[in-house]
């Protein structure tokens, strides 16, 4: 099945969760979404544990 | 700069205690500073000047009967705009909080009045401390720079002596970020340490409030007297707070220092920071220090992981707001809280689990190689013009500067929890500060104030303020 662009989501995505939007927002945050997916992509790949809590503390 | 606004804290705490000036007569000054420099500046949210001058003659009462409450009694300071102070309009750089006065002081002020400190006035952020907008504040170093963010008022109100110091926070880089470009010492302290309750959130689990000073021991001063646990901040680390100033004097020799060459000062740092940078190391050689190389290879990754993280907490927090006052953020904030709502939960998620990977990467090069500290420069370049420092939402374009290349030095400190401190270390070619930065292990601010104090003893930069010729004329 063909993957949609991010612009097919974001849209009905927002409408979905009740934000109004200024049109010239969109194809930013369409844009915004797609490079964050790409930087994003090299966490996905790390072997992480669940941790909702952060300590700084290291004892 | 007055005589007396010059003053470090220790000297004017000094002076207050042996009764040759008086708490009003700091206020006084602080504020005909004021008056001096705002007009070019705009470092000031709100200047408090009759709240202030009764809290000086408060203190002055206290000091005469003999009731010393410490080294900050009766020395004026300054509290970012993002701080609740009761009766006192919080606006926090954005129109859709105007009008908002909260009915109570955040902890943080609560522990400045305790301290005999009087307030002076609310400092210009970024809206939200988010960074995304072009603030007031004129950077004193050269008007056309950008003055640093998000506490941009407190790191330019420090540096002309506005204020003896001042409360910034830090959920990227925003008390290093301003205390670089200023030339001014900043300490995010450990995640834990210092109350963010009555602060307005960005991003909870990086927030971080802190001291913005012009020297070490002022910054240790100032920590000491807001650090501590406060059970309504659920981040508050129930620990007893230590003497930051014990062994300020005690030297460095000996001290293991890790430099991570190739993520610190890779691609995007410029030969003037890399230049002073460089000298800096060889000062603290000199002074007895050893330079370890490290390589921590998770740390390329604390861009990504901490803004999927700030940018989702940031548009939880304001959620609502966004849906019923839209128009009254700025362009660049409302994307950003836009944005956060696209992040995934699941993304949100793996970030939080990989900041503990990244945490523990930090922890192991610190244990193997037993340093005291990392070190790095502060930014990779001493400024930006004021024009491009707004964000770059499509990356690459124009004459805008990507404002992650900001970040990489500084929101690591964040994703892990440590300790991180500016303070100036030299110049560019045009007179532009420059900041050498020192992470240390959690709840080691003390480790950090002597291996800075000692590098501070032996160099000039601390001495020097923007010349006033340059703002003043404005």
């Amino acid at each position: 099945m063909k993957q949609p662009a991010a612009g097919e989501i974001v849209q009905p995505f927002y409408r979905l969760i009740g934000l109004r939007l200024a049109s010239e927002d969109l194809p930013i945050l369409t844009e915004m979404l797609e490079r964050h997916m790409e930087a994003f992509r090299a966490v996905e790949e790390m072997e992480t544990a669940p941790s909702l809590t952060f300590r700084a503390d290291w004892e | 700069m007055s005589e007396l606004t010059d003053l470090t804290i220790a000297e004017a705490g000094r002076r207050l205690q042996e009764r040759s000036v008086s708490s009003l007569e700091l206020v006084e000054a602080c504020l005909a500073r004021i008056e001096e420099t705002e007009a070019a500046l705009h470092a000031y949210a709100r200047v408090l000047a009759d709240s202030a001058r009764e809290e000086a003659r408060i203190a002055d009462r206290e000091l005469a009967a003999g009731r010393w409450r410490g080294p900050l009694h009766g020395v004026p300071v300054a509290v970012k705009d993002l701080c609740y102070i009761r009766g006192v309009e919080a606006e926090a750089g954005s129109r859709a909080m105007a009008g908002f006065v909260p009915d109570h002081d955040a902890t943080i002020v609560v522990r400045l009045r305790e301290a005999g400190a009087p307030i002076l006035g609310k400092t210009v952020t970024h809206e939200f401390a988010y960074g995304q907008n072009i603030p007031p504040t004129r950077n004193p170093w050269d008007l056309a720079m950008y003055p640093g963010g998000s506490s941009a008022g407190s790191g330019v109100a420090t540096a002309v002596g506005s204020t003896f110091a001042a409360i910034g926070t830090d959920t990227g880089g925003s008390i290093r970020v301003p205390g670089s470009i200023n030339g001014i010492v900043g300490l995010k302290p450990t995640y834990g340490l210092v109350s963010r309750y009555g602060v307005v959130p960005l991003s909870g689990s990086l927030d971080h409030a802190g001291p913005m000073t012009r020297t070490v021991e002022d910054c240790a001063i100032f920590l000491q007297a807001v650090a501590g646990y406060d059970p309504r901040d659920s981040g508050s680390a129930e620990r007893p707070v230590t003497d930051f100033r014990h062994g300020l004097e005690s030297g460095i020799q000996g001290a293991r220092l890790g430099l991570d060459h190739r993520y610190f000062l890779g691609s995007g740092v410029m030969d003037a920071v890399a230049s002073a940078f460089e000298t800096a190391i060889e000062v603290l050689r000199g002074l007895g220090a050893e330079i370890v190389e490290v390589r921590i290879p998770e740390l390329d990754l604390s861009t990504v992981v901490g803004l999927t993280i700030l940018q989702s907490e940031a548009s939880a927090y304001h959620k609502e707001v966004l849906r019923t006052r839209l128009d009254d953020f700025e362009v660049g904030t409302r994307l950003m809280l836009e944005f956060g709502q696209l992040i995934p939960g699941t993304q949100y998620v793996k970030a939080l689990g990989a900041r503990t990977v990244i945490a523990d990467a930090m922890r192991r090069s610190f244990e193997v190689h037993r340093l005291d500290a990392l070190v790095s420069p502060t930014l990779p370049i001493p400024t930006v013009l004021r024009e491009q420092s707004v964000g770059d939402f499509l990356g690459g374009g124009g004459e805008r500067v990507d404002l992650s290349g900001l970040l990489k030095h500084g929101i690591c400190g964040n994703v892990t929890g440590v300790p991180a401190l500016t303070q100036p270390c030299g110049f560019d070619e045009d007179r532009h500060p420059i900041g050498l930065q020192l992470f240390g292990r959690p709840f080691g601010e003390a480790d950090l104030f002597r291996l800075a104090h000692a590098y501070e003893a032996a160099t000039p930069w601390h001495t020097m303020r923007p010349q006033a010729e340059k703002y003043l004329a404005a």
